[in-house]
């Protein structure tokens, strides 16, 4: 797995939840390329050591510095590690070859999409920011790299879920921090704007459930549209989490990052064996029980 | 499915399901006619998706939506998992939906599709945020049913205070924003209508032709008297409750009234020629009036307390920013209708 960022650890999580286990955790460099070779090398040398010779080895891409915001500049940087890594699992399925190789891609449905209203199947992306055009490029270059049966994309909406520490957080993250702690939230869309959100548990137990199957595709497509269909505004948003944490939210507006466009999806493109939580439960699911933090 | 550019006009259409499996195959042909008819204009107009709320339907709709879903792209099928009414089931679809404008309409065909741009004009040229369509004649046919809700109506209206209680239809174009920021702070029991009308005040009607020719043929209506009564409650419930603000200002009244006739009753006591007879009456009224009135003035004084924790339960908002920047886009979308196609 690379990236245990917000969507990372809920994967991780879930995995644990069956029996897998952690063999090592490797310091990852996004600037010092030797020592993302040392890394690869460690990876190389422990799949090689497996005994019995592993018959399936899923490679998990949930890592990325960048956001919304980022400029080109900063993804042109962050695409380096990418292609290496790229490059490494590419050797390691030649290396592995008896062995199953999938890759399991985390890409973002809003930044292929932005824009566009009630996306289904059919609709093309059409990333209007460097993050999305980046994610794009990256799904083209491991389309070009890898077989259909061995790469799943998982496009996610708005994720929220337990913080981790160092990673982006979404709106939901932050207003439910800020709340907490009474700090104001800066909102950088119109209050009506309308959002897709997703659970990141719910998008764990469903990267985990392909990991376990050793499948990447459902019904013949290796793209997973991992959406509520269900939109919600800020202002929907505010409400259920002033609700629900029985308090006032403090927010203001910063309208100069023009992220005003609505995304929404049509609930065709949701796949098999989906069930996303609705933003009641998934809010109420991380801030008590199992996700609380 | 048409390719949504991000300056099309959309529009999403909403209708809740209970029992209207003979209607819905014609009722989606009409919509798919109208969505022609405004591509083949080339317009910037488009309904984007028709949301089909099944609210525990009790004939065979949800088989006959699902199938027709296979057909047509732009059709949503929302399952309820229990009947929640057809205001929540509106709610519900509302707050699925993500179109600039929100049309709402019965499953039955009392309200055509086709007449959404007759709404849309109407909302264009008069820059409103809610259109209500208004029946031109009798719906159901039966005199005494129609006077019988207009009357409930104006009623409601004078106890409520909400003056817009008299346009209130189930057909109606909604700013999608204004419709789902209403539709967000809907509890259980908040009227939906009323809730927009915290969101806007520019709300107009339409008098269009309209025919329940369900409850024509089969003399049976959705609701039942119960049904009604329910939701005329409601809607008092919701509204600024205007009997309350009343019984306040009558406690105040009253308050100031035994004070006055309390200082008349000493003074006739002690200082007027006029002697009362009766041992005891004077302080005895003192102290009915004082505690009545200081009781009456309380009980208002709750009332009003009550009235304005409803309101903030209910979510009654203190500002909301609306954006309106696609008005003009939409009024040339509608000149063209206009001018470039005949009805």
């Amino acid at each position: 797995m690379f990236g245990l960022g917000m969507i990372g650890s809920a994967i991780r999580d879930s995995l644990f939840d069956f029996e897998y286990h952690l063999m090592a955790k490797i310091d990852f460099d996004w600037q010092d390329a030797e020592q993302r070779d040392r890394a690869f090398s460690l990876i190389e040398t422990s799949c090689l050591a497996y005994s019995p010779p592993p018959d399936c080895v899923s490679v998990v891409w949930s890592a990325g510095k960048g956001g919304f915001h980022s400029t080109e500049d900063e993804l042109s940087r962050e695409n380096i590690p990418f292609m290496d890594t790229l490059g490494f699992v590419s050797k390691l399925k030649k290396i592995l070859d008896s062995a199953r190789l999938n890759f399991h891609y985390i890409s973002s449905a809003g930044g292929l999409f932005e824009g566009q209203r009630v996306i289904n199947d059919q609709s093309i992306p059409a990333p209007v920011r460097p993050y999305g055009r980046l994610k794009l490029a990256q799904e083209q270059v491991l389309r070009s790299s890898f077989g259909k049966n061995e790469i799943a994309f998982y496009r996610p909406s708005s994720v929220y879920g337990p913080m981790v520490q160092k990673s982006q957080q979404g709106l939901i993250n932050n207003l439910v921090s800020n709340g907490r702690n009474g700090r104001v939230t800066v909102l950088d869309a119109h209050v009506m704007a309308l959002r897709d959100y997703v659970f990141s548990g719910d998008i764990g137990n469903f990267v985990d459930k392909r990991i376990r199957s050793g499948t990447t595709g459902v019904n013949g497509s290796p793209v997973h549209f991992l959406v509520s269909a269900r939109c919600s505004s800020i202002f929907e948003v505010v409400r259920k989490i002033e609700r629900t944490l029985n308090l006032n939210l403090l927010f203001r507006y910063d309208e100069s990052f023009g992220n005003h466009s609505n995304i929404t999806f049509s609930d065709s493109v949701l796949p098999l064996g989906w069930s996303p939580s609705t933003l009641d439960v998934g809010i109420r699911q991380f801030l008590v029980g199992k996700y609380s933090y | 499915m048409m390719q949504q550019h991000s300056d099309t006009v959309t529009i999403s259409i909403i209708v809740p399901v209970y029992s209207g499996d003979e209607y819905l195959a014609g009722l989606v042909m009409q919509i798919e006619r109208l969505r022609d008819r405004w591509q083949n204009a080339n317009l910037d107009l488009l309904i984007g998706e028709a949301i089909f709320v099944l609210d525990a339907p009790i004939d065979n709709s949800r088989e006959m939506l699902r199938n027709l879903a296979v057909t047509y792209s732009w059709i949503r099928v929302v399952d309820l998992s229990r009947n929640f009414g057809q205001h929540s089931a509106t709610v519900a679809g509302i707050l699925y939906s993500s179109g600039d404008w929100v049309v709402t309409l019965d499953e039955d065909l009392q309200h055509h599709p086709m007449q959404i741009e007759t709404l849309l004009k109407r909302a264009c040229s008069e820059g409103a945020d809610i259109v209500y369509a208004l029946p031109r004649d009798s719906v159901h046919g039966g005199v005494y049913r129609d006077r019988l809700s207009r009357v409930a109506k104006f009623m409601i209206a004078s106890l409520s205070g909400n003056r817009f209680v008299q346009s209130f239809n189930s057909f109606r174009l909604i700013r999608g924003d204004i419709a789902r920021a209403a539709s967000s702070i809907c509890a259980q029991y908040t009227y939906f209508d009323v809730a927009l009308t915290w969101f806007t005040e520019r709300i107009v009607t339409v008098n269009l032709d309209m025919s329940d020719d369900r409850y024509k043929v089969q003399k049976q209506s959705g609701y039942r008297f119960s049904t009604l009564v329910q939701h005329a409650k409601r809607l008092i419930l919701t509204s600024d409750f205007r009997i309350l603000r009343f019984t306040n200002s009558l406690s105040i009244l009253a308050f100031l009234s035994s004070v006055i006739y309390g200082a008349w009753v000493l003074y006739s006591r002690f200082f007027a020629d006029q002697i009362v007879e009766v041992e005891g009456w004077t302080s005895l009224m003192i102290v009915i009036l004082a505690f009545g009135s200081v009781s009456i003035f309380i009980l208002g004084l709750i009332a009003e307390f009550l009235h304005m924790s409803m309101l903030q339960l209910q979510g009654k908002p203190s500002f909301f920013v609306v954006n309106r920047s696609s008005d003009p886009k939409l009024i040339q979308e509608v000149e063209k209708l206009n001018t470039a196609i005949s009805p």
